[in-house]
Parts: structure tokens; C-alpha cells; sequence
């Protein structure tokens, strides 16, 4: 038995046993759930990051969707999407950004956090966190903090898609 | 009539893989500036850029074609060595290393 | 209603058109492609007459000599614009900084203005003499405020002015050969022959880097990319604009030729993989800025594509380390390597928000992988042996001593007051960190997480830095270092258990994790979320976490009783599907090491 104890943490340790560990539930339960959760990033950047933007009157300037898994290689666990999109700055200074993104959070049922620093803000609405940072430019984030749970195989396949540039259409697509 | 050219076996061989090394990085860095799309740049600015890049992206594009001439040159070589005609071969050998300058032509 | 001659308020600032990312990215192009270029003239000119002195003459009918020249000609044009291109960037991101300034102020002004005016409206006809007072007090400050504003238009425009005549200076082929015969052009074997022996000393590269011109680092940085981007020493911008310019000129290099139906070599191979998963995490983060300056976050500290078996080496930062008043490097473990570093950014990715979120000053959080971690791919024989060394702290004790070089490096580069620095190791890379440290890596704090075993039996004698633990009470990695030959609560192969409570680190609250088996390696690769993450984040700004009580003998499950005990409470599922797979094909090749874990005679014959 203690060979076979042995046999197996080597293995975990190694993350020799990476293909062989929990693939979670897979098939179609993966794929609804990272179809939601990408509809669910698609529908904060068209819904209340484009208000954002139109509040504090910044334009939109680029930016980019990463995909990741949530763990290491051998254990991936999960999957995770960055949408990273940053701004010109508008007219309104770092303060009076921050809190006008606070409100119109707000006005559309986020959860509105206030981190120590004062040119962050934080919005969450189910599995989303809106995060902006005002300063030289506006840049907001939408992500998944917390790992949207997948089978192993399932979040390798996500994390190897290649990131992509946001597509902005001009003014609110909601 | 042929020519013939006194090198050491090899350096032919090693001078034509030179030249065609030459050519990849230098077409590499051709590539390199001819994607460059000036993005974040004013209007001005941008203008002088492209000017900019125009100029030496031509220069580089002159540079990789010599490059390939010189290259192709070794490779059109028989394998004997032969050479038709002694103006050539003081191409050829102009080619090479600086050290074999003085290689010897001879008609045979 | 009194009546009070108010200033209008101040209008927003114009936005800076040009900006220091548009700068940055055409410099890194013009770097690739000079490298590239540079390779080149080196080979050319080295065989060339210009390399014999005193035969002008004959040399100049040599076609390699002219080729040289012509060449040397847009080289001389390209350090020119790379010199202004690099000018330009540094004057626009101290232009963005100052915009923000000068926006805070404005606002602020403003905001005054705002609140004297609903003063004045409630006034009394007495009052406003002390109101009049205020309002021409934020007058004198508009008028200062604007005349500032005009000086920051006029600063912004010169900079453009200036860098759009440098470009015009080479822009036809006369006027790069003048550039190329120019006396004063700055020369790489001088500027090296400088650094001399200095070059193992990073304070001593710092004190040279810091004498150099401007033309003289660019210089450098296009000829010896591959030295300045990974020497101890060099300031992180420098050393990412380095290698930023290596990663591109071998895309672009070894693209051309794969493009071109060219088989290349297994070195090759691995160098072009390596150079394409790093351009590609460049390419992910390009808008990612920092919001003070709105240059790039990203800096990219290590780049060695050829090293460690072909797994390559790799560093960077988000955030710039020489400036940041709190500086994080995380060294991830088992199976890492250049092509699988998409778990390790996600965690120093976490960290920078975490960390920055607190707003206790400046963070910078990177990550280094430029040791031979433990990985397999496949399970080819070359790979077993590198699979093999994990159950030795080998990798661990030599990448510590490259780590301590590296951290000297930061210490060195360092500007302002010196940086709160901590090293946070996971896995086998909390090894090879506690082996760092253990070299007198100069660092303020040490985690390790997730720890197989630290090379002293106590904190003490580790490091005079304090340490911290996050060990996971189901990560069965953590018990390894308690299961050693001599038996339970002895060292293990890898050294002492940190989270033991004789070891003497300040071990810290972590999710115990799931007591599933097939969840225990996810246990391992846990410590970025949740109060783990929390913790982590405190020592990073200077704070201490919640402490818990570190292991005792018989008050913790050992590495057999976790992985028996998950086992029956996952009702043996996982291993009735999966184990016998996953054991009978596995046997053959890790039997032995787990021989070697368990401290039984260490027989690990790759290729047998």
C-alpha cells in the first residue's frame, strides 16, 4: 500500500496524472456554461461599460479578450475571461470618473465596491466583476474572478483559443 | 575554356549558406518594418514615420534582393566548381570572405 | 442675492494625441528589426575588408566590403530614429504623468469653484468682501492653472516638433550616410569595454547603465539584446525594450524561414516556440497601461529561449519594479515552462489587482521562470530524466542561486527609496526560492506556498527575511516534507516542511481545499484565490495576515492518511474509473520515483 501511496502522490506531484485527473462533468454542461459566461461578459461590455464610456465621456481607445483556465496545466480546473479595454480620457478628472462609473453601476443593479484606492471601482453582478482604473486613461476590465468550473479537457480548449481585439460599436448597443 | 577558382573545399558551400542567412534576417527585418501601421501617433507624427519607413524599407527591400542575387550565384555553381569566365569568378570571389580575396583564377 | 465677479471654470485639457504606447510599440518595432539587421552587418562586416586595417583601397572594390557599408547605412538611420523614438516616449509619458497632475488640479479648481458660488448664492450683502477675496484667490490660482496648461501644450507640442525633425535628419539615403560616417556615433565595443569585470556586480552594471547616453544604451541594447535584456543590473524598461527586440527578431526571423519551407533545427524549434508564446503574451497585454504614465505594464525582465532543455527562460513584471514601492516575484513550480505560463499570469494577475486595489502605494508583481522546473511532455526518455529531478532539490538549489543574481539585480536597478520586496515561491519553486534565500537573496518577506520542503530545518536559519507559509491541510504536496526515509515529521526529499511549527514561519489562514482525491492536485494549484490570495496579498504591501498554528506531530493527517483517507471519502469512485488506468500506466516510469520519495533506494534509469 505505501508503494501505491507513493505511486500516486509522485504522480500528483509530477501532475504526471494532469490527463487522468478529474475531467469534471464535460460535454454539454461545460460548453452552456462557457457559452453563458461569454454572453454574460459580451452583455456588460455592450450594456453598462458602453453607458460607462458614454458618462464619462471617454472614448473607446482598444482592447482585447484573453482566455485562461483557472489553475496550473496539469490541474486547469476552470476557465476564466479577461476583457481588458481601455479609453482616452474624458473631461472629468480621476475622482469624478470613478464615482460616476460607481453610479452608473449602480443605476444598472451592480453591486458596487470600493476598494483602498481611490481611482478604483468595482462592479459585480452574478459571476461578472466590472473593474475600472481611471488615471492617464480609463481602463476597465470585465472578468470572472472566481472560476466558472469546468472539466479539465473543456478549459484546456478555452485556454488555448487565442485572445482577440473587442469589437466597439459606436453608442449603446442595448 | 572554364575557370576555376582556388578555395578551400567548403567555403563556396559556407559563403552561399552566409548570403542566404543574410537575406532571411535581412527580409525579417524588411517584414518587420512594412507591418509597422503607425497607431497612437498624431497626425504629423504619423506622416513622418511613414516617410521614414518608406525610405529604409526600400533600402532593406535593395539589401534582401542583393542578398539573394549573391546567394543564388554560389548556388547556380556546378559542382565542380566550374565557372564560365574569369569576370565572374572575380565576382564570385569578391563574394567571399575578405580573406580569400587573393584567391587564385585560373583558366583551364 | 451679492453679487461676486467669479472665474469661469477651467476648461478639460487636450488630450494628448500622440501617446506613449503608440511611441513604444514603433520603437520595439525598429529595435526587431536592427537586431536582425545588426546580426547581419556583424557577419558582413566581419568578413568583410572592413574588418583589416589599412587596405582601404582594396578592400572597397571587396562586393562584401560594399555590401557592409551599404548596409551600415540603414543601420545608422534606424539607431537614429530608435534614439529619437525612445526621447519621444520618455518626454510623453512625463507629459501624461504631468496631464494628470494638471487634471487633478483643474478638477479640484474647479470643484472650489463650484462650492463658492453655491456660497455666494445664499450670501449676504456682507459677506462679499470675503467671498470677493476667495473668488480672486481662485482667480490668481486659474490663471496659474492655465498658464501651466499652455506651458504643458507647448512642452507637448515641441516634443512632436523635435522628434519629427530627428526622423527627417535620416530620412534619405545622403542623409544616413552621414549618420553612419558621423564621428560622434556611439561605438558598443567602448561603451562595453567600460563595464569590464563589473559585469558580475549588478550595482556596478546599474552605476555603468546610469553613465551611458541615451544613443550609447540604444546602441547596446540593438547589438547585445540577448546580454542586456537578462543582466542584473539594467532597469526593467531597459531590459524589456532588449528583449521585446530579441523576441521580435526571432518571430521574425525564424517565421520568415518556416514560411519559407525551411526546416529548422530542434533548437531552432524550441527558440521560435518559445519567442512565439512570449510574443503572444506581449501581444495579449499591449493595452494594458500603466495608468500614470500609460506606458506599457507589462515589462518582460528575462527572455532566454535556448535554455533549460528547451523549455526556455522567462521573466516579467506587470508594473515596473524600479519604481514601485512594493515589489512581488512569484516563482511557480512543477511543469512550468515558457509555453504553459497561462495559470502563472492569471496569478501574478490576481496578485497586481489585489495588491493594487489596497492603494498603499505603487506595486509591481512579476513572475520568474528561468530554471529548470520539473516538466514532462509525453514521456519520452529525455523528458523522464527532467521529470526525475523533482525528487531532488538539484534544480532547486542551482535555480536559487540564479534567483538570488536576479533579485540582486532588482536591488540594484532599484530607484527612490528601497523597495519592499518579497519572494513568493509555489511547489518546487517555494524550493528553489527557499534556496535562494537561503544564498542571501536580498529580500524583505519569503512565502512559500504550497511547499514540498525548504533546505533548513528552521526560519531561521533559512533567512534573516521573515518567512511566511500558506500550506493547504489537503494539498498533498505540503506533506512531502514531513514523510521523509526517517518517517513521519522527518524531512523529506526535498527538505523540512515549512508549515511545521518547529520550522517557525508565520504560516497563514489558506482554504484547507477539497478532501476528494481527484481534487488534491486542484488543492495544489489553489493559492490564488480566496483567503490565500488575501494573505498573499497583505505581506505583498507590507502587511501580516491572520496566522494559524503551524503543524504538530499527531495533530494533522500525514501524506498516507490524506491520500487513504480522500480516497474512501470519495467512496473510491475516482480510483475504481481512473486509478488502475492511471497506475498501471504510470508504473513502469514514476515507481521509481516514488521509490525515491518514500526513501527507498533511488533507481530512476531514464530510457530504460
Amino acid at each position: 500500500m505505501r508503494a501505491l501511496i507513493g505511486v500516486t502522490v509522485a504522480a500528483l506531484l509530477l501532475g504526471a496524472l494532469g490527463g487522468c485527473s478529474d475531467p469534471g462533468s464535460g460535454g454539454t454542461d461545460d460548453a452552456e456554461r462557457i457559452n453563458q459566461l461569454e454572453d454574460d461578459v459580451d452583455a456588460a461590455r455592450d450594456g453598462v461599460v458602453h453607458e460607462i464610456a458614454a458618462a464619462v465621456e471617454a472614448p473607446f481607445a482598444g482592447g482585447t479578450r484573453r482566455h485562461s483556465s483557472c489553475g496550473e496545466s496539469y490541474a486547469p480546473r476552470g476557465v476564466r475571461i479577461v476583457e481588458h479595454l481601455r479609453f482616452d480620457p474624458g473631461p472629468l478628472g480621476v475622482e469624478a470618473t470613478v464615482s460616476t462609473v460607481a453610479e452608473v453601476l449602480e443605476d444598472g443593479g451592480w453591486d458596487v465596491e470600493w476598494p483602498a484606492n481611490p481611482a478604483i471601482v468595482l462592479g459585480r453582478l452574478g459571476d461578472i466583476e466590472v473593474r475600472a482604473v481611471a488615471g492617464a486613461v480609463l481602463q476597465v476590465d470585465i472578468s470572472n474572478p472566481d472560476c466558472v468550473e469546468t472539466g479539465d479537457d473543456s478549459a484546456r480548449d478555452f485556454a488555448d483559443r487565442p485572445s482577440s481585439d473587442v469589437d466597439w460599436p459606436a453608442g449603446p448597443t442595448t | 575554356m572554364a575557370v576555376t577558382l582556388d578555395v578551400p573545399p567548403g567555403v563556396l558551400r559556407l559563403a552561399e549558406r552566409a548570403w542566404d542567412d543574410a537575406h532571411d534576417k535581412l527580409s525579417a527585418a524588411g517584414t518587420r518594418l512594412d507591418g509597422i501601421v503607425p497607431a497612437g501617433l498624431s497626425t504629423v507624427v504619423s506622416t513622418a514615420v511613414t516617410a521614414f519607413l518608406d525610405v529604409w524599407s526600400a533600402e532593406i527591400a535593395t539589401l534582401v534582393r542583393q542578398a539573394s542575387a549573391h546567394a543564388g550565384a554560389f548556388a547556380d555553381l556546378d559542382a565542380d566548381l566550374e565557372i564560365t569566365d574569369a569576370v565572374e569568378a572575380a565576382r564570385l570571389r569578391s563574394l567571399l570572405p575578405y580573406a580569400h580575396r587573393d584567391a587564385t583564377i585560373r583558366v583551364v | 442675492m451679492a453679487s461676486v465677479t467669479l472665474p469661469a471654470p477651467v476648461a478639460p485639457l487636450p488630450v494628448l494625441i500622440s501617446r506613449p504606447v503608440g511611441v513604444l510599440q514603433l520603437g520595439n518595432d525598429l529595435r526587431a528589426a536592427l537586431v536582425n539587421g545588426k546580426d547581419v552587418q556583424a557577419w558582413a562586416e566581419g568578413s568583410s575588408g572592413d574588418a583589416f586595417g589599412g587596405q582601404a583601397a582594396d578592400a572597397s572594390r571587396h562586393a562584401l566590403t560594399r555590401f557592409s557599408r551599404r548596409l551600415d547605412v540603414t543601420e545608422a538611420a534606424l539607431e537614429s530614429a530608435v534614439v529619437a523614438t525612445s526621447r519621444f516616449e520618455d518626454r510623453l509619458a512625463r507629459l501624461s504623468s504631468q496631464r494628470l497632475t494638471l487634471d487633478g488640479d483643474r478638477v479640484g479648481l474647479n470643484t472650489a469653484l463650484d462650492d463658492l458660488r453655491a456660497e455666494v448664492a445664499g450670501a449676504s450683502d456682507a459677506e462679499v468682501p470675503l467671498l470677493q477675496a476667495r473668488a480672486d484667490r481662485l482667480q490668481q490660482r486659474a490663471a496659474r492653472l492655465l498658464a501651466d496648461v499652455v506651458d504643458w501644450a507647448t512642452r507637448v507640442a515641441d516634443a512632436e516638433a523635435d522628434f519629427v525633425a530627428a526622423l527627417a535628419r535620416v530620412d534619405t539615403f545622403d542623409d544616413g550616410r552621414r549618420a553612419a560616417r558621423d564621428p560622434g556615433r556611439a561605438e558598443v565595443d567602448g561603451v562595453l569595454g567600460r563595464l569590464g569585470a563589473g559585469v558580475a556586480d549588478p550595482a556596478a552594471v546599474a552605476a555603468w547603465w546610469r553613465l551611458l547616453s541615451r544613443a550609447e544604451r540604444q546602441t547596446v541594447i540593438t547589438e547585445h539584446p540577448a546580454i542586456i535584456g537578462n543582466l542584473p543590473g539594467i532597469p526593467a524598461r531597459d531590459r524589456d525594450a532588449a528583449n521585446r527586440a530579441d523576441v521580435g527578431a526571432d518571430v521574425d526571423e525564424l517565421g520568415t524561414r518556416v514560411g519559407q519551407g525551411e526546416q529548422l533545427t530542434s533548437t531552432e524549434r524550441d527558440r521560435l516556440a518559445n519567442a512565439s508564446a512570449v510574443s503572444e503574451i506581449l501581444d495579449d497585454h499591449r493595452d494594458d497601461l500603466d495608468p500614470r504614465t500609460g506606458e506599457h505594464l507589462l515589462h518582460l525582465t528575462q527572455y532566454q529561449p535556448d535554455e533549460h532543455s528547451g523549455d526556455g527562460g522567462v521573466a516579467l513584471f506587470l508594473g515596473d519594479p524600479d519604481r514601485a514601492d512594493h515589489v512581488a516575484v512569484y516563482v511557480p513550480g512543477t511543469l512550468s515552462e515558457t509555453g504553459t505560463l497561462d495559470g502563472t499570469l492569471g496569478n501574478i494577475d490576481a496578485l497586481h489587482r489585489a495588491a493594487t486595489d489596497a492603494g498603499d502605494g505603487l506595486v509591481a508583481v512579476g513572475f520568474w521562470l528561468d530554471y529548470d522546473a520539473p516538466s514532462i511532455d509525453g514521456l519520452s526518455p529525455g523528458e523522464l530524466a527532467d521529470l526525475g529531478s523533482v525528487v531532488t532539490p538539484t534544480e532547486a538549489a542551482a535555480g536559487g542561486d540564479d534567483l538570488a543574481d536576479y533579485l540582486d539585480g532588482l536591488r540594484a536597478s532599484d530607484t527612490g527609496p528601497p523597495a519592499h520586496l518579497s519572494l513568493i515561491g509555489h511547489s518546487y519553486g517555494a524550493t528553489t526560492s527557499s534556496y535562494a534565500a537561503h544564498g542571501g537573496a536580498p529580500i524583505d518577506d519569503l512565502v512559500l506556498l504550497g511547499s514540498p520542503g525548504a533546505p533548513t530545518s528552521t526560519a531561521d536559519a533559512l533567512t534573516s527575511a521573515e518567512v511566511h507559509v500558506g500550506s493547504a491541510d489537503h494539498d498533498p504536496v505540503t506533506l512531502l516534507g514531513t514523510d521523509g526515509p526517517g518517517g513521519p515529521g522527518l524531512p523529506g526529499p526535498l527538505g523540512q516542511d515549512p508549515a511545521q511549527d518547529s520550522f517557525g514561519g508565520r504560516r497563514f489562514e489558506v482554504d484547507p481545499g477539497s478532501y476528494r482525491v481527484q481534487d488534491l492536485l486542484a488543492n495544489h494549484s489553489s493559492y490564488f484565490a480566496d483567503e490565500s490570495l488575501d494573505g498573499v496579498t497583505g505581506i505583498v504591501i507590507g502587511n501580516d495576515p491572520d496566522e494559524v498554528a503551524g503543524r504538530q506531530p499527531g495533530g494533522y493527517q500525514t501524506l498516507d492518511q490524506l491520500v487513504l483517507g480522500s480516497t474512501v471519502a470519495s467512496g473510491g469512485e475516482w480510483l475504481w474509473e481512473r486509478g488502475n488506468d492511471a497506475v498501471d500506466g504510470l508504473t513502469g516510469t514514476v515507481h521509481d520515483l516514488a521509490e525515491g520519495l518514500l526513501g527507498l533506494p533511488y533507481a530512476f534509469h531514464p530510457g530504460r
